[in-house]
């Protein structure tokens, strides 16, 4: 019985927590498992399919897909991380602020987080990498501005039930000072919920950065990424359809990972389950 | 009831205004590049100055979006950069375009989550839920160009069903129009169904929860008669919604799938202001994008309503 | 109405039910223990007792109506002689052998359907009637059970009713059929005092006029002590005293019988006084020895560590305690 709980509680952490950890050790030794160069051109094998050389057989310069899909891996990781990171600090900071001064600050600050939240997020995203530059760079910066609103939504509600809890109402009236009950009180009870949702928007980050880089306005040949890599195997899909499928494959099987990472995450963190 | 329906116009007014707004900085937030991404960078400063006197370009942003606003409400749109015709018809041509490929996709999606989030939350913690839930995973996190990219290669290319692209309007060739919105909208729908599963379940396992379904049964309704008559209206209430934020998602979505399937609607317009930098067109486009999913959300907040008796006031109050 | 009931045998015979609550990680909890209980045709019964006694559950077990986790592992029930726990579709009896009062009238109603429609559905699930014959039918409920300008109403939706008029609807639903057994879980408990006193007055009533037994579930003893022929009184999952209405209030020999006789409200006498039971009411899950009742019990004393049977005293009245 207990075990049966725990894995109806863990089991999907567990599940993918290796798949993913399998991801970012990709990322991470990338120069060291690909078994290729990801730039180097090889004339004689353009557009071979997969076989023992190439295990997922070459592009139209006869570079090795695998090495290539390896390396890619680093743009959409790094890209993850550091847009995640710049939606949740902004969202926590926005959040916390709405929640603390309330009134005013807090309408006017969540009816324009409301409204950038229904812009089509890839809309905007491919507006600001259109003005701030085509750069992986950038693509961190527009999308980590469109996790903002997400992650201030969810920190303002946590942030305004754990204000309005008896206990702290109380502590409040004896003059605990704002700092301290924002990190002592509020951040961690923000944590866990900002977790769950930094999972799912770490998924959404890799998903909108292909989408970029499929368009041609994120990371630029012949850096490989998962969506150029895609775009460019379009116009050979019909004589080689590995040099699409296998980046998809491997951008699909990282999305889905993370997303249910994020559910696992939920299973773990939801106290409906505790008990 | 009417008062409800008018104050959710009247919000929409300064929604519409911060939304245009955001737009207008988010395009033009790096001044001076429109003059040199219209002339080149071997243009000489004069011609730039001349260039950005010349659209208006050297005034204050808040001015210059004050003027543009002005001129749009009344469908002028400005002339692009590019070959100063003027994008207003070019940007109406397309909408039709667009609407319809988001509308037959969000239709898509809608049938397929419909019955599968009313199987996993009537069979809440069953097997059946857990499927239902891990294919709607499956479904969200599919790259929906990727998955663009394998039915065409699938059912274009292999089996050669289906053209690989291209639009044909449905007055000149219904047919045809279809044959050619097929793929695209299996792209853009089976993506969106992911979320909108999740959404369905979670709006089923809150209504089955309800008193009055225990009520229902006690009158000796069965599963059948108790998921169309007492679960679905119940359930759909909040699905809709809450889906039309996932609406809004799909007509982002466009901007790529067009791409890839050589749409003539707003979404490629966008990606033609972006690769012409040309900012009329871009703005007037993204714009367009915009009022869409406002325009959608406000109706379908206001079908809600509808469908919701509990809105409607007649004849004897409670 | 059709036959009432097998001559000299109860139309609701219940014996030795008991329902556990089924646990991921703790043993399964007791609901209801070794519950026996009868309900003759055209009779109305009161079962009594505080939130968490198991009154509901033993109800609802009858119609199948238990919640996911919770079951019925041993005794019977029997609904003119038939066995209503093991074998055939309890779907097939609710509404037309057995109908249900739910509680908190606004949330048992479908929010968007309209009164009409869910008290004539029924007669939709069960009998082949025409749509026009069901407004009819409808149209005469809502009218019976007193429902102003009932004909125009019945096109209502359940928030354009009042309380009172909710439960009459609901009442109506239960009545469509015309069951012989009508179960009445606390159907006045949200309303206020003298709306209480018309859905009581109703239930006497619609009794007289069609025959129909009710089992009237409630936590307020005052309340039935009004209308009902004969009461069980539950604790803790278990019948500490059943008997006729004259037998438990004039005769009360179990101390918690007694007690909620004194927390009642009395019209009558001193209003201010209104003495409660110290403690709570033991959770299903508490391993208990002995009397169940024994904490809170005021008149307990050494014999009450084993548990106490339910005795019978005089003819048809039946306590469980070492010392009345």
């Amino acid at each position: 019985m207990i075990r049966w709980l725990n894995w109806r509680r863990y089991g999907l952490v567990t599940v993918t927590l290796p798949v993913v950890a399998l991801v970012f050790l990709a990322a991470a030794l990338a120069p060291v498992i690909a078994p290729y160069d990801p730039f180097e051109l090889d004339v004689l094998v353009m557009l071979q399919g997969p076989g023992a050389d190439h295990l997922l057989g070459t592009d139209e310069l006869g570079r090795d897909i695998l090495s290539r899909v390896i390396h890619a891996s680093r743009v959409s990781i790094v890209v993850g991380l550091v847009a995640v990171a710049i939606g949740a600090s902004g969202g926590v900071l926005i959040g916390v602020l709405a929640a603390h001064f309330g009134g005013a600050v807090d309408s006017v600050l969540m009816r324009f987080m409301e409204i950038v939240f229904c812009f089509p997020a890839i809309l905007l995203a491919v507006i600001l990498m259109a003005n701030l530059g085509t750069s992986v760079l950038n693509a961190m910066l527009a999308i980590g501005i469109i996790f903002i609103p997400g992650f201030a939504r969810l920190t303002r509600a946590v942030a305004q039930t754990v204000q309005r809890q008896p206990f702290l109402e109380a502590a409040i009236c004896l003059g605990v000072g704002p700092l301290r009950l924002v990190t002592r009180e509020i951040l961690p009870n923000v944590i866990g919920p900002v977790l769950v949702e930094a999972a799912v928007a770490f998924s959404y980050a890799v998903l909108l950065e292909s989408a970029l880089s499929f368009l041609g306005l994120g990371a630029q040949p012949p850096e490989p990424s998962w969506g150029n890599m895609i775009n460019t195997g379009r116009g050979f899909i019909d004589q080689a359809p590995w040099i699409s499928l296998a980046p998809g494959a491997a951008l699909f099987v990282t999305v889905f990972s993370f997303n249910l990472l994020g559910d696992g995450l939920r299973d773990v963190l939801d106290p409906r389950l505790h008990d | 009831m009417l008062a409800l329906v008018f104050w959710r116009l009247a919000s929409f007014i300064p929604t519409l205004i911060v939304a245009s707004a955001i737009l207008f900085v988010a395009v033009n937030v790096v001044p001076g590049s429109a003059a040199l991404s219209a002339l080149g960078i071997h243009a000489t400063p004069q011609a730039l100055k001349r260039f950005e006197h010349q659209h208006g370009l050297d005034r204050p942003l808040a001015v210059q979006y004050v003027e543009w606003a002005g001129k749009a409400l009344q469908g002028d749109f400005g002339t692009s950069f590019q070959n100063a015709v003027p994008v207003g018809p070019e940007v109406r041509k397309r909408i039709p375009v667009t609407l319809q490929l988001a509308g037959m996709a969000f239709v898509v999606a809608i049938v397929l989550a419909i019955p599968l989030g009313v199987l996993a939350g009537f069979r809440h913690q069953t097997g059946a839920d857990g499927v239902v839930t891990t294919l709607a995973t499956l479904f969200g996190s599919t790259p929906n160009f990727w998955l663009a990219t394998l039915l065409i290669w699938f059912f274009s290319l292999q089996l050669g069903w289906l053209p690989t692209g291209g639009y044909i309007g449905f007055a000149e060739d219904p047919a045809g129009n279809l044959e050619r919105m097929l793929l695209p909208c299996i792209a853009l729908g089976v993506v969106s169904s992911g979320l909108l599963i999740r959404i369905m379940r979670t709006a089923v396992i809150e209504v089955m929860s309800s008193n009055f379904i225990e009520t229902a049964r006690s009158k000796g309704v069965g599963d059948l008669r108790l998921v169309s008559f007492h679960v679905l209206r119940n359930a759909l209430i909040p699905f809709f919604t809450v889906s039309a934020v996932e609406f809004g998602f799909l007509v982002g979505s466009v901007v790529i799938i067009e791409d890839v399937f050589r749409i003539p609607g707003i979404g490629s317009l966008v990606l033609v202001g972006i690769i012409n930098r040309d900012y009329p067109v871009l703005l007037a486009a993204a714009m367009t994008v915009t009022v869409i999913v406002l325009v959608v959300n406000l109706i379908v907040d206001l079908a809600a309503q509808v469908i919701d008796p509990r809105q409607v006031r007649t004849g004897h109050g409670s | 109405m059709t036959d009432h009931g097998h001559a000299g045998e109860g139309l609701l015979e219940v014996e030795g039910l008991t329902i556990v609550l089924r646990h991921r990680h703790r043993p399964p909890a007791t609901i209801a223990r070794d519950v026996s209980l009868r309900v003759n045709a055209g009779e109305i019964v009161g079962l009594i007792g505080e939130s968490g006694s198991g009154k509901t559950m033993t109800a609802k077990s009858l119609i199948g109506l238990l919640p996911d986790r919770m079951e019925v592992v041993s005794g019977h029930a029997r609904f003119r002689g038939r066995d209503l726990l093991h074998g055939g579709d309890p779907a097939r009896v609710r509404g037309r052998d057995i109908a249900l009062i739910p509680q908190d009238a606004l949330h048992a109603l479908n929010p968007v359907k309209t009164i009409g429609w869910q008290v004539g559905e029924p007669l939709q699930v069960h009998g082949g009637l025409r749509q026009r014959r069901i407004a009819t039918v409808v149209g005469d409920l809502l009218e019976r059970v007193h429902i102003p300008d009932a004909r125009r109403r019945a096109v209502d939706y359940p928030h354009q009713f009042s309380g009172g008029m909710q439960q009459r609807a609901l009442t109506a639903m239960a009545l469509s059929m015309e069951p012989p057994l009508i179960l009445a879980d606390e159907p006045t408990t949200a309303l206020d005092v003298t709306i209480q006193a018309e859905i009581i007055d109703l239930i006497g009533e619609l009794r007289d006029a069609t025959g129909a037994s009710f089992l009237f579930i409630s936590h307020d003893l005052a309340l039935v002590s009004s209308f009902c022929d004969r009461i069980y009184v539950m604790y803790a999952g278990e019948i500490v005293e059943s008997g006729t209405r004259d037998a438990i209030f004039s005769h009360t020999r179990h101390p918690y019988t007694r007690a909620l006789i004194g927390a009642a409200p009395r019209l009558a006498g001193n209003p201010e006084r209104l003495p409660t039971i110290p403690g709570r009411i033991p959770q299903p899950h508490e391993e208990i020895r002995g009397c169940r009742f024994r904490e809170r019990c005021p008149e307990a004393g050494a014999a009450c560590g084993e548990a106490p049977r339910l005795d019978t005293a005089d003819g048809d009245h039946a306590f469980r305690c070492w010392y009345a």
